[in-house]
């Protein structure tokens, strides 16, 4: 086992000397966080340079593919398609393949080569709920096997010493719900932000006191465990917030939540948090009806989230560091419904954005001749991109944490 | 890691606790662990009752009465769904949108009703148990889109969870909302389906390695034709369809035969692992986050499997054993967080908050979103009920229930069910003060030593009290407020969330 966290931030030492008031007697009360000691016995680190961070991006209800990703020479999207095939303002990457009109950002990050796009991706045996498949893409289990655990939960088991180990959350998940990816059998440090406006402020002096009660000491082991956990979620949270006040992003954000979440995870990445795995999700993509309008809005938030983020990034010089991940539980039938919108499908596009992402297409377009229940087939098994990413970026054995072996796919500069 | 005894025998363990180790710290431990709370009342109560009769009271029986107005909105969904036939898409969105929100209202209704049900002090032990019951036969509403299926499932945990374990299982092989869970209803002769006949093994009976993959494919044959139907008296009800099953013969556990599912059941409980399960399941849920050495659990095994799997023996031993009142075990389990909520609701003498709109959600946020565990294993507990999001939570359920929001901020349907709720006679929803003023005539010592003991598992630290008596050491005139405070940092406070 190693060990996933390298050396203490300088950032997280000044940040306990210079604003925790309430936190110096914790020190002296026979109970001191993890980090406290860990800060005393590490010194002054440097701060960290080559690490692997991971961003995941749902969105959420599933995504129509094809509407994204469009086949605009073939025929047959036009035919099933009537209403909703996108005719005009396509973003053109190569002979076969365009992207919707609001993906200009997404374009953008295609030509500069930080943009890879995966092919009909799917799983056999696909599952049209949204539920199940969603957790079918969080435990990374086939459709017919039931899991307990999230593949990032169990790659943390398997690869970390557990909680405690570190000043930061190993996990973040920006939401009030823990993403079944982050599930695990041991425990594993979490952090959740909430999805919109600042942490809940609570009166100081309600504060003070309920860290003066939390740092006296307890009498059980649990209640060891519950001291540390209350305390390290004051800190935490105090130490998020301040770092998000204290950001200058180095790109315009939109003004969407999901701007605001990436704006979020790029200010903790470039204040060298050891966080390695951040989550956000975006929902409003199960579009049964009247499809274009709302898609196109989605799309939009999408693109221009991504390429600020991606921006920023590079103006800190930290795209080397983060791979962004972004899937959806399915994508939606080839053909329209009668509501002008799509309903729940198979296979779909995924996206890879980061400074090593290479080959910027990956996999065959979709067939919408040889349909199978009317719907797509896919190609490329999710667990493949799983599995690249945890052997070409996270560094770990994907057989351990997948279960089964699965060919690896060349979006990575090696 | 395992929980090491010293001073006991694995067969002393079991014995009833002797007379002189029970008192007024033992009775407080009883009814936290087999209930919510144990408020001052209660345990003058429990202490001259003493273990075993407290435990027959708490176990006395109370019937969960069908929520209506989940039974209303399961009428409309029926209603709509037959509208839905002969319309075109359109029209049927239209009508499937009502349905799910119909399916939704269902769930919030008996969400509402459940927690008033479980908040009575007579029904907390046995909801308690079915909450634990509930997270080993697992249903969750994201799969099972009917809330009143899941209410059947809960009522046949109540009405068979006290009989033998092996009876149990085989109801619940019947339960339309498990056949509907774990796919049994697509489950046929030409394609069995194996997700039943493995949970039966690895969650509801054995354990992981003390089967074989084999057994389970075997099994899963037995299951065959299992499905569910309407129903005029129950939500639905089982169907077997002869037609669908695998009348073959099986090898299960090395045992071949013509076998049907009640069979297979029976022969599980043949199995040595059988012993030992629930026992275990029961002292993690109970007892203790770290699972009780093997040597310990295996004469209760042992004596339960004599006692045909009897599960009332079984609670009423766990409950009276010397074991359970070990010093290690007492204010060391993380409380859950209906757990937290009912428990608050008893300690401060709250009504259930009658605002489905503005306390469902809580359940979710605190980490247990009522019947929607995350998957088949239910809720993990202990230690996994923490994260940073789940404890923002946990304390601002306590926040809200000593500073409520003000109720001109409720929309017309929240104030609306206000209304009724105060009408019915319930009430209050949050503390009032004249719970806090009594306490305003203690000078600050003898304040701070009734909070804590009224409040906690444990006599907290001198340090700890000490902050509270700065706290609440101010004049006269701030007094109320800064006891308020105290109060919601008490129940905020990591000891509080013990139990």
């Amino acid at each position: 086992m190693n060990n996933c966290h390298t050396p203490l931030a300088v950032t997280r030492r000044d940040f306990l000397k210079g604003s925790m008031g309430g936190l110096g007697m914790v020190a002296f009360s026979g109970f001191a966080p993890s980090f406290l000691v860990s800060t005393a016995q590490a010194g002054v680190a440097a701060p960290e340079t080559g690490r692997q961070i991971l961003v995941l991006v749902q969105l959420a209800g599933g995504n129509d593919g094809l509407n994204t990703c469009i086949p605009f020479q073939n025929d047959e999207y036009y035919r099933l398609r009537p209403d909703l095939a996108i005719k005009e303002g396509r973003r053109k990457l190569t002979d076969e393949l365009a992207l919707h009109p609001s993906c200009e950002g997404m374009e953008r990050l295609w030509k500069e080569g930080d943009l890879s796009i995966i092919q009909n991706v799917g799983y056999p045996n696909p599952n049209r709920s949204h539920f199940r498949s969603t957790e079918i893409w969080e435990t990374a289990t086939d459709s017919d096997v039931i899991g307990s655990t999230g593949w990032i939960g169990r790659y943390l088991d398997n690869n970390c010493n557990g909680a405690g180990h570190s000043n930061d959350p190993d996990l973040l998940h920006i939401g009030d719900e823990l993403p079944g990816h982050f599930m695990a059998d041991e425990i594993h440090s979490v952090f959740g932000l909430p999805g919109r406006g600042r942490m809940r402020s609570k009166s100081k002096s309600e504060l003070a006191l309920l860290e003066e009660l939390t740092a006296a000491p307890a009498s059980t082991e649990s209640g060891n465990y519950l001291q540390h956990m209350i305390m390290d979620s004051i800190v935490t949270e105090k130490r998020v917030q301040q770092i998000v006040d204290k950001y200058k992003p180095q790109a315009t954000y939109p003004g969407n939540n999901l701007g605001r979440s990436l704006n979020k995870i790029a200010a903790m990445v470039a204040a060298n948090m050891e966080t390695r795995i951040f989550f956000v999700s975006q929902g409003g993509y199960d579009t049964h009806a009247n499809q274009l309008g709302g898609h196109a809005s989605r799309l939009t938030e999408l693109s221009t989230a991504l390429a600020a983020f991606q921006q920023d990034l590079k103006r800190h010089k930290l795209d080397d560091q983060v791979l962004t991940v972004v899937f959806s539980e399915f994508g939606r039938r080839p053909n329209q419904n009668g509501s002008k919108g799509t309903d729940h499908g198979t296979a779909a596009p995924l996206f890879v954005m980061g400074g090593s992402v290479e080959n910027n297409l990956i996999g065959q377009g979709p067939d919408l001749v040889n349909l199978k229940n009317k719907d797509l087939q896919h190609q490329i098994d999710f667990r493949q991109v799983y599995s690249t990413i945890i052997q070409n970026w996270l560094r770990a054995d994907p057989k351990a944490v997948l279960g089964g072996s699965f060919s690896t796919l060349p979006f990575l500069r090696a | 890691m395992s929980v090491i005894f010293q001073d006991m025998t694995p067969q002393q363990a079991w014995e009833p606790l002797p007379d002189m180790l029970w008192n007024a710290d033992s009775a407080a431990h009883l009814l936290r662990r087999i209930g919510f709370s144990a408020r001052p009342a209660d345990i003058q109560r429990a202490l001259v009752a003493g273990p075993r009769e407290t435990v027959d009271q708490a176990f006395s029986g109370v019937d969960f009465d069908v929520p209506s107005k989940t039974w209303d909105a399961h009428l409309e969904v029926q209603y709509l769904r037959r509208q839905m036939r002969n319309k075109d898409p359109e029209e049927r969105r239209a009508l499937q949108r009502k349905v799910q929100k119909a399916i939704r209202e269902a769930y919030n209704e008996f969400a509402m009703d459940w927690l008033e049900f479980a908040r009575k002090p007579e029904a907390s032990a046995q909801e308690k148990y079915v909450l634990f019951l509930e997270s080993i036969f697992v249903v969750s509403s994201n799969k099972v889109r009917n809330a009143g299926m899941i209410y059947d499932h809960g009522n046949l945990l109540r009405r068979e969870g006290f009989d033998s374990y092996v009876d149990l299982v085989k109801s619940i092989s019947r339960s339309p909302a498990m056949i509907q869970y774990l796919d049994l209803q697509q489950s046929q002769k030409k394609a069995p389906n194996e997700n039943f006949a493995r949970e039966l093994m690895e969650l509801f009976t054995l354990g992981e390695g003390n089967y074989t993959e084999k057994d389970i494919k075997e099994a899963a044959r037995a299951f065959t034709g299992y499905g569910y139907r309407s129903s005029e008296h129950y939500f639905s009800e089982y169907r077997f369809t002869s037609n669908r099953y695998d009348s073959g013969k099986k090898t299960v556990f090395g045992n071949s035969g013509r076998w049907n599912g009640d069979e297979v059941i029976e022969m599980v409980f043949e199995q040595p692992g059988a012993k030992t399960f629930m026992p275990r399941e029961l002292c993690l849920y109970y007892l203790s986050e770290t699972p009780l050495p093997e040597e310990i659990l295996r004469p209760l095994g042992e004596s339960w499997a004599r006692q045909d799997f009897d599960q009332e023996w079984l609670l009423r031993k766990l409950f009276t054993s010397r074991i359970f009142y070990a010093e290690q075990f007492r204010g060391n389990l993380i409380k859950s967080p209906f757990h937290f909520y009912i428990g608050l609701c008893q300690d401060l003498n709250l009504d259930v908050l009658p605002v489905p709109t503005r306390l469902i959600g809580q359940f979710r946020n605190m980490g247990q979103d009522f019947q929607n565990p995350p998957n088949v294993r239910g809720w993990l507990g202990g230690k996994h009920w923490i994260t940073s999001s789940t404890l923002s939570a946990r304390q601002l359920m306590a926040r809200n229930l000593l500073y409520p929001p003000k109720e001109d901020r409720y929309n017309a349907d929240e104030r609306m069910r206000l209304e009724e709720a105060r009408d019915d006679g319930k009430g209050p929803f949050a503390v009032q003060p004249d719970m806090i003023q009594p306490w305003l005539k203690r000078d600050n010592d003898e304040l701070v030593e009734i909070l804590c003991r009224y409040f906690l598992p444990q006599p907290p630290s001198p340090s700890f009290k000490s902050k509270l008596v700065a706290h609440v050491d101010v004049a006269e005139k701030y007094r109320y407020e800064r006891v308020r405070q105290a109060l919601l940092a008490l129940l905020q406070s990591p000891v509080y969330q013990l139990s």
